[in-house]
């Protein structure tokens, strides 16, 4: 997931990116199995690697969007990135576990600039 | 006699004297801080936001059917870091009170009032849980309030002001005393629970 800012209105999307190894080399869909973006509430959701934007890419990442329904549990808003090697071996990544650090859900809906 | 005006804008420092805190005064004994398997139900609360004091109404459903639930209020307990004469910044260490014990009925549905505490202010978790585990959740925000009193008075009158609702986040923990478009003081409540009062002297002219 990747946000610049913590404070989030429902029906907003979000990316998630691992990206590199231990030495820096991008790790792309041939060097993970998979990487999954689980919700503290336990939703899932596979993320794909892929070229950003579509279009014409700059960049290549892992991703995967959600939008937050609009019935969804308003405050505080905890997932985990969960990342598997070829051989199987997961890795996580979380948040610091601190307040400051986790999004935080607000009644609202948002809409998106065209 | 003189009328006096002061004005409370965001940012930066100075001291100020702060009473020690009712911090967490109306809320009941601490409650696990429960995680969620998934969330039950659906909930919501009305108003989302609002001052110490006013009337919050719970509404859920889709709930388990007669079950017993605690609503529990989340926050943070404040402190300084600072020790050997060395300081180190704030510390918040998230916690978790009871507001109420509340039961849902034959069809799953819950409706219970209770009153926003006095605490830091802006976003707060409402949950609710039996035990370690979360059920569900809605987002309450303490609004910021501010007193003077007396409201008029002679250069000289002292001044009682009371700040309600202050946060604990960044942005939202630390405020400017502004007198007649001076600066005059810092106010913040660490380890008061979002309240402050201090006093300061009335000076200047009089108005008409």
């Amino acid at each position: 997931m990747r946000s610049s800012q913590s404070v989030h209105e429902k029906g907003k999307g979000r990316l998630a990116h691992p990206r590199q190894d231990a030495t820096g080399k991008q790790l792309d869909n041939t060097g993970l199995k998979s990487v999954v973006v689980e919700l503290s509430d336990g939703q899932k959701f596979p993320a794909h690697f892929g070229g950003h934007p579509p279009s014409a890419p700059t960049d290549y990442l892992w991703s995967t969007s959600w939008s937050i329904p609009a019935d969804y549990p308003t405050g505080t808003f905890n997932y985990k990135v969960i990342a598997t090697a070829l051989d199987g071996t997961p890795q996580s990544w979380e948040p610091v576990n601190n307040k400051l650090s986790l999004l935080t859900v607000i009644p609202g809906t948002f809409e998106p600039a065209k | 006699m003189g009328r006096l005006s002061a004005t409370l804008r965001g940012a930066l420092f100075v001291a100020v004297l702060l009473t020690p805190a009712a911090a967490n005064a109306q809320l009941g004994r601490e409650a696990p801080l429960a995680t969620p398997r998934g969330f039950v139900g659906r909930m919501a609360l009305s108003p989302e936001h609002g001052l110490p004091g006013a009337p919050v109404e719970v509404t859920a459903e889709r709930l388990p059917a007669d079950s017993e639930f605690q609503l529990v209020w989340r926050t943070v307990k404040g402190g300084w870091r600072v020790g050997q004469g060395e300081y180190h910044g704030r510390d918040y260490t998230p916690a978790a009170f009871e507001i109420a014990a509340v039961s849902s009925d034959a069809a799953g549905r819950l409706s219970a009032t209770f009153t926003a505490p006095e605490d830091y202010g802006f976003q707060h978790d409402v949950v609710l849980q039996q035990g370690e585990r979360l059920f569900n959740q809605a987002g309450f925000a303490v609004d910021m309030s501010v007193t003077l009193s007396p409201e008029s008075g002679p250069p000289g009158t002292p001044i009682t002001v009371e700040v309600k609702g202050m946060g604990w986040r960044p942005l939202e923990n630390s405020w400017t005393l502004l007198y007649d478009n001076n600066f005059t003081g810092w106010i913040s409540a660490v380890t008061t629970a979002g309240t402050a009062r201090f006093t300061i002297p009335a000076s200047g002219r009089a108005c008409t």
